[in-house]
């Protein structure tokens, strides 16, 4: 799942998210090559077939939420967001 | 031999040789009751000097191993009177002699010995010989003897031509599979598991040692399937050894199945479990009694268990939890009993506990920010585990089959299977009571079977889609899935 506008997207420091790479603080996997920010949901050795694709879009929406707190704040987005937990 | 006295171990030898050759000789070994000791008395020699031989020199000459397969196979050459030349491993500087075919691992010497039927040409000056002797006599039988395909009997005897002496060498023949079947007797018989076939995915410590113990019970069919290759770090834990590193695997383990089986059919497959190798892998399970997986991720044991589903066959899975303070096995039986996706689902923190045995692992769940570090566990930890899943492997095989291990059946009914080795700090076992201190509450060291049922919407292997349109009201028959133009 990843962010195509804006590109690049950037942090409350005005550094670009994408050079963060896989990064638990701003919870994001690996940038497309074009610099797209990718949000972290279920990393590959978590997911499963029974996680349904509303719960992936679910966490961008709460994604961009916590991205918003960020920029007012400029705490790590991992401040308002867990880990995705386990799931059935 | 004991004694360092050159001569004393020279007249030694030369009366076993003697003996051996029953031909008689200057020097002959006599028991002097009187000094309870052997001595060795020379010919024309009034005084009896005694040796001080104990059982180490009884145990002097080499012995050379010979399968009776090969002999069968030679023999028209044998009885035509043409010597053979079969290559065999020398051992411990000549202290044993194995036949190179019967595994498929040669030692690090080897040498040609001649085989021929006793005659003139066996006083020749080639280094190693074994010699067939008529031997008609009713005392004929024993390791050294065997019966031609034409009913003659013949004593075999080695013998190694060196440094101008010759040293006689003790010859086993051996009928290589009734010897192996003659410890599982009784439990399995001889041929029970010969039309078996399992697929490993996975042959890390624990999937290795599932193989090899397989292999031991009389399995003949295996499929390897892993990418890696034996690294240093691996020796530790893996039942490759350090003189292998580098080599893939599955080879390590081919090698290891026919040590202990020879006439197993092994195939290996260096190759990742992967989307990309989907036919592949499904073409590998097809027709399979059964899956074998340990690979060290949920992707690959996810698609394992769909084509295992798609193609019905069994699976068992095992796996390590962190530092393998304890771990788990899972059966499958596919729409019988709960598959991989259904125990995420119904169990998904016990499926999430994983060892980190590698960087690879590690850096799968990592983060730039938030490094995991490699925390494997013992293989001493690892191997209860395996020991187990072979165990469950083996019934499953077996299934259909009457032996004697029916009576577990009752004890192997559950699905999934917990065992843990310690009260690991920051899990729910951390309280746990002393092994000595509880009877029937949970305890290290021992297996817990866990019911749990099949998930009936399971993604894998149940009615997904119907639960989910039952669910919202949603009738499939009316929903038209626009195909490709």
């Amino acid at each position: 799942m990843y962010i195509t506008e804006p590109n690049p997207l950037l942090m409350a420091d005005r550094a670009p998210i994408n050079t963060l790479g896989i990064s638990h603080r701003m919870h994001t996997l690996a940038p497309h090559d074009c610099g797209w920010v990718q949000i972290c949901h279920w990393r590959e050795n978590r997911w499963h077939a029974g996680i349904y694709l509303h719960q992936v879009l679910l966490k961008g929406l709460i994604w961009i939420e916590a991205y918003e707190q960020h920029i007012a704040t400029g705490r790590d987005l991992a401040d308002f967001v867990r880990t995705m937990a386990e799931t059935a | 031999m004991t004694t360092n006295d050159p001569q004393q171990q020279q007249m030694i030898r030369d009366a076993m040789k003697s003996i051996a050759e029953r031909k008689p000789g200057r020097t002959k070994l006599v028991y002097d009751k009187t000094k309870r000791t052997i001595v060795a008395v020379a010919e024309g020699s009034q005084v009896p000097r005694a040796l001080n031989i104990t059982a180490d020199d009884a145990d002097m000459f080499g012995a050379i191993t010979l399968s009776g397969t090969w002999l069968r196979e030679a023999w028209p050459s044998l009885a035509a009177g043409s010597d053979v030349a079969v290559r065999f491993t020398l051992w411990d500087k000549g202290d044993a002699y194995t036949l190179c075919d019967l595994g498929p691992q040669v030692g690090p010497i080897t040498a040609e010995v001649a085989v021929g039927l006793e005659g003139p040409g066996d006083s020749d000056d080639t280094r190693l010989r074994i010699i067939l002797s008529k031997d008609s006599s009713a005392a004929a039988h024993g390791p050294c003897t065997f019966v031609a395909p034409d009913g003659s009997t013949f004593t075999l005897k080695g013998y190694d031509h060196h440094d101008g002496r010759v040293v006689p060498l003790d010859v086993a023949i051996v009928e290589v599979q009734p010897a192996l079947s003659e410890r599982r007797a009784g439990l399995l018989e001889n041929t029970v598991l010969d039309d078996r076939s399992i697929v490993c995915f996975g042959l890390g410590t624990g999937g290795a040692y599932a193989a090899i113990e397989l292999a031991k019970c009389g399995v003949r069919r295996f499929t390897l399937v892993d990418p890696d290759r034996l690294s240093v770090g691996n020796v530790s834990r893996h039942p490759g050894g350090i003189s292998q590193v580098g080599r893939y695997k599955v080879n390590v383990v081919r090698d290891a199945i026919l040590e202990k089986n020879p006439d197993a059919q092994v195939f290996v497959y260096p190759i990742a479990v992967s989307p990309e190798k989907l036919e592949d892998i499904r073409s590998l399970i097809r027709g399979a009694n059964l899956v074998i997986c340990g690979t060290d991720n949920r992707p690959s044991k996810l698609l394992i268990n769909q084509l295992c589903i798609e193609e019905n066959v069994a699976a068992v899975y095992g796996g390590a939890f962190r530092r393998a303070y304890g771990g788990q096995v899972l059966r499958v039986r596919p729409r019988v009993s709960p598959c991989q996706q259904c125990f995420i689902s119904a169990m998904p923190d016990e499926a999430a506990d994983v060892e980190i045995s590698s960087p690879t692992e590690a850096d799968a769940v990592a983060y730039s920010d938030r490094p995991v570090a490699v925390e494997p566990g013992l293989s001493l930890d690892v191997l209860p585990i395996a020991n187990f899943l072979t165990k469950l492997a083996l019934m499953e095989l077996l299934e259909g089959k009457p032996t004697s291990l029916d009576i577990l059946r009752r004890d192997f009914s559950a699905p999934w299977y917990l065992w843990l080795n310690r009260p690991e700090p920051g899990t729910q076992y951390a309280g746990m009571p002393p092994l000595s201190d509880s009877i029937d509450e949970m305890t290290i060291n021992r297996w817990y079977g866990v019911e749990f049922e099949r998930d009936t919407a399971c993604p894998a292997c149940g009615d997904f889609l119907g639960t989910m349109a039952a669910a919202h009201g949603i009738d499939l028959d009316a929903v038209v899935i626009p195909s490709k133009a």
